[in-house]
């Protein structure tokens, strides 16, 4: 009788530990990716320890859940994603809050359709959308979930960015001519407009190092491909260009070091590469047989995406020390749309 | 009805019965729709078959480079392609979009957008024109990209213009009333550009008087310039 009541004990135990979302496996987790559909309300979380080693995954009921251009924001153990529902309707109006240590959700209900970038900060979550020819960019109230939403007319928002109790957006006008750098406040009252027509359009990548914001733009400002890494002082409002490698997609930051993503989120590529610069403005390029789509840099290293496959480079020389191919066991398109550090 | 229901251990026999009704008659008033639809002169959603069948015919054409400046097309560069990938993605303002990615997984109708900018397409849903990352690429399960033969390129970045100053205008849900211009739907949205603005009709007749977005593809007034899946 004790033995059986041990071996089912024993048995409990086991089923309770391989139970997806487990926060013993959770806890092992290094880097994360969302893998989702635009035909289908199936996507999933999946969870690698440092060593690209599958530690977790949560099942979400949700269709076209976030996109390659914008990265999932991780936020106090929260990674904060925009299921924009069915491709053909894009009918969802929220953002979900998934803990990364048990997979618990938390729905935030805004009333725009086709969400695109989101921001987030400890009370408020920040998103956009262009609908109409006008962009919304709407605050929800983690708390309360209260939403005030203010328009911003014949421009396209593609970025956001939440920083010092501030509100960062980068937009451009609708046909691309002009672009600029609105600064709000967070009940979304506008501090400073920066024009930024010189350095580009197409924001979908900013990284932050006190008062300085990295961003790379998509499309120069002469309507070519880009081939700098701008620096926008937020103190003063002055930018500054620095010169890179062709396309740079994505730029991070560790340890005082800019890692800049050179890629293509648009067309794919077969190669890419990472330019890493250091304090002095020096840097160095590190070329790749794959392509990317968007990076994170965390003190396990630097992790690469590219279509189902994820590649880890030593945070230093860039020297391949993984990789995984990304399966999908469900028979409907599923793409991966999303990298992101467990440490936000 | 309700003492078979009893007999056969139904708690709630007289809420089974409702709920039995009630599905009785949305399923009648869905094949009253259809019949409506069919009687309208087009059916309105196609049949797996007829689907597969546009497929193979579009997967059988030949993959066109995108058309240079000042040319009305472009050459031919893959004769008869059946890898994944084929052509080079769209990204010029004016080229036109398709995907046969099923809605709900189970029903084929499909989504046509057009290419705005580099890095951004415009698309009629119910809500509107939503203005949005060029990312089919990566979501999308199959994607085309097409180029309307007969215009220049400047011509191809009008029509894209004439889409966008649609905006604001409701979603047309009657699939069938093409002639409108006072509410659209994705492809009908695409096709107005070019029939409108420069006489070239981009429809077949797989659908009837209705657009279904993958029939674009099999127009002989269409080329296909990107595949994929």
């Amino acid at each position: 009788m004790k033995l059986r009541a041990f071996y089912l004990i024993l048995l409990v135990a086991l089923c309770v530990s391989l139970l997806p979302g487990c926060s013993a496996f959770a806890g092992k987790a290094a880097i994360g990716v969302i893998e989702t559909s635009g035909s289908d309300a199936t996507s999933q979380i999946v969870l690698f320890d440092k060593d690209l080693n599958k530690v977790s995954g949560f099942p979400l009921a949700e269709a076209s859940l976030n996109s390659v251009f914008y990265d999932p924001v991780v936020n106090q153990g929260i990674l904060y994603a925009i299921p924009q529902g069915y491709a053909q309707e894009k009918e969802a109006r929220k953002v979900l809050g998934i803990s990364i240590q048990d997979g618990s959700v938390a729905d935030y209900s805004i009333d725009q359709p086709a969400m695109n970038s989101a921001a987030v900060s400890e009370r408020y979550i920040f998103v956009c959308n262009t609908l109409n020819g006008i962009s919304h960019i709407s605050r929800c109230d983690k708390k309360s979930n209260q939403v005030i939403s203010i328009e911003e007319d014949n421009s396209y928002v593609s970025h956001l960015l939440a920083k010092d109790n501030k509100l960062y957006s980068f937009s451009s006008s609708l046909d691309g001519g002009e672009s600029w750098i609105d600064c709000y406040d967070f009940d979304l009252n506008r501090i400073f407009r920066i024009e930024t027509t010189k350095y580009g359009s197409g924001v979908y990548r900013s990284c932050v190092d006190g008062d300085s914001i990295y961003f790379v733009s998509l499309v120069s400002g002469e309507g070519e491909s880009c081939s700098a890494v701008f620096e926008l002082n937020t103190a003063t409002g002055e930018i500054k260009k620095l010169d890179v490698p062709d396309d740079p997609i994505d730029v991070e930051l560790y340890d005082g070091k800019l890692y800049v993503t050179h890629g293509n989120m648009v067309e794919g590529s077969d190669s890419s590469a990472v330019t890493i610069v250091n304090h002095e403005g020096e840097m160095g390029t590190f070329h790749f047989n794959h392509g990317a789509v968007q990076t994170v840099v965390n003190e396990d290293g630097v992790y690469v995406l590219d279509s189902r496959t994820i590649y880890c480079y030593s945070l230093d020389g860039l020297k391949q020390v993984g990789e995984v191919s990304i399966d999908s066991f469900w028979n409907q398109h599923h793409y991966i749309s999303g990298l992101f550090s467990v440490v936000g | 009805m309700l003492r078979m229901a009893k007999r056969y251990g139904c708690k709630y026999p007289s809420v089974f019965l409702v709920v039995l009704s009630a599905v009785l008659i949305a399923s009648m008033a869905g094949y009253c729709s259809f019949a409506y639809a069919e009687d309208s002169g087009g059916g309105l959603e196609p049949t797996q078959e007829e689907v597969d069948e546009l497929t193979a015919r579009i997967n059988a054409k030949p993959i066109y480079a995108h058309k240079e400046d000042g040319k009305t097309e472009g050459t031919i560069v893959e004769s008869k392609s059946r890898v994944a990938y084929s052509g080079t993605y769209p990204t010029y303002k004016g080229t036109i979009l398709v995907t046969s990615d099923k809605f709900k997984g189970l029903v084929p109708t499909g989504h046509a957008a057009i290419v705005f900018r580099y890095d951004t397409v415009i698309e009629s849903l119910a809500e509107g024109v939503t203005y949005g990352p060029n990312d089919w690429n990566t979501s999308k399960g199959t994607a085309y990209g097409a180029d309307v033969r007969g215009t220049t390129s400047l011509q191809d970045q009008a029509a894209s213009n004439w889409c966008f100053n649609q905006v604001g205008k409701p979603y047309n849900y009657n699939y069938l009333d093409t002639a409108t211009r006072s509410k659209f739907y994705c492809s009908q949205l695409v096709w107005a550009a070019f029939k409108d603005n420069y006489g070239i009709d981009i429809n077949t007749d797989f659908a009837g008087a209705a657009i279904y977005p993958m029939e674009i593809l099999d127009s002989p007034n269409v080329n296909v310039i990107y595949r994929k899946g």
